[in-house]
């Protein structure tokens, strides 16, 4: 695949164009990589606002209405719902996986079965986070893909 | 989880499990107090019968919210509690049971089978996490492919 980069003057400008015969998987890893390179989240830490990439984010939690977002060394509250997230960030591999996380692929280990039909999510950073049965399905197609 | 992905996943592959582990059972237990005793082609029917006794019993552990670790551990405890209940009580009314000894072997028996059903599913779920991990895996090969290619 030929590869140009074009440069230009005005930052807000910038922009991923592919020229496909066929949206393959391949390509779609591209896209779900440049979406989540190119974006910065704002969150609160104690008093004071960051700004992070989302690449850099292991999951989201939802704890009673406040959203919680994690990083290797950093916890930031947000002011957006989990479904917000999980609606914004499906195509950047980031995957809901019980009623209260949403994680991300690229920060996920492994998985290993749990008890009753469950899985447990062994996240990069050593955490474990229980994969709930109704989401195990969604979260084969994303990886594995199929229907 | 669907009540019907359940039944399919659980209870019939419980079914199956179960009906070969209790013809072991039923073998092996036969040949230490029975051993001369015969039996006609009715008996080919007990297996069958207490597999679903003990599938059906599978359903206990069915729930639609979300239970939690220990919520399904106690569930999958009350479960083998009511297997060994159901079965030892139906051998007892039908006069099969030839002593506390008997009975003692039988739940035992009882107990080990449920936990190679538990075993066998948890292996089937291993398998279903190792595919899953292998595609992860490519997955995430796949990007750091494109981080190396950008650096």
């Amino acid at each position: 695949m030929k590869v140009l980069i074009k440069r230009i003057n005005d930052k807000t400008d910038e922009c991923l164009i592919i020229e496909c015969v066929e949206v393959t998987p391949d390509i779609e890893s591209i896209r779900s990589y440049a979406l989540t390179k190119g974006t910065t989240l704002s969150g609160s830490s104690g008093e004071r606002i960051y700004s992070f990439n989302l690449s850099e984010v292991f999951y989201f939690e939802a704890v009673d209405e406040r959203v919680f977002a994690y990083t290797k060394n950093m916890t930031f509250e947000l002011k957006s719902r989990l479904y917000e997230i999980e609606n914004a960030y499906v195509d950047r591999h980031f995957i809901r996986c019980s009623k209260s996380f949403v994680i991300n692929l690229m920060k996920l280990e492994s998985i290993s079965p749990a008890l009753n039909g469950r899985f447990m999510a062994n996240m990069k950073n050593s955490e474990k986070i229980i994969i709930s049965r109704q989401y195990v399905p969604s979260l084969k197609r994303a990886v594995m893909g199929g229907n | 989880m669907e009540f019907k992905t359940f039944f399919i996943k659980k209870v019939l592959m419980g079914f199956f499990v179960s009906v070969t582990c209790i013809c072991a059972a039923m073998a092996l237990i036969g040949m230490v107090f029975e051993p001369n005793t015969r039996f006609g082609y009715e008996a080919y029917l007990s297996p069958l019968i207490f597999g679903a006794l003990a599938s059906l019993a599978t359903l206990l552990g069915y729930s639609k919210r979300e239970l939690s670790y220990r919520q399904a551990a106690i569930r999958n405890v009350i479960q083998c509690l009511f297997i060994e209940a159901v079965i030892l009580t139906v051998l007892f009314l039908s006069g099969l049971l030839a002593g506390p000894a008997m009975a003692l072997s039988l739940g035992v028996s009882i107990f080990v089978i449920f936990l190679t059903v538990n075993l066998v599913l948890w292996v089937n779920d291993r398998r279903t996490a190792k595919t899953f991990n292998d595609a992860l895996r490519r997955l995430q090969d796949g990007c750091a492919t494109q981080e190396d290619e950008k650096a």
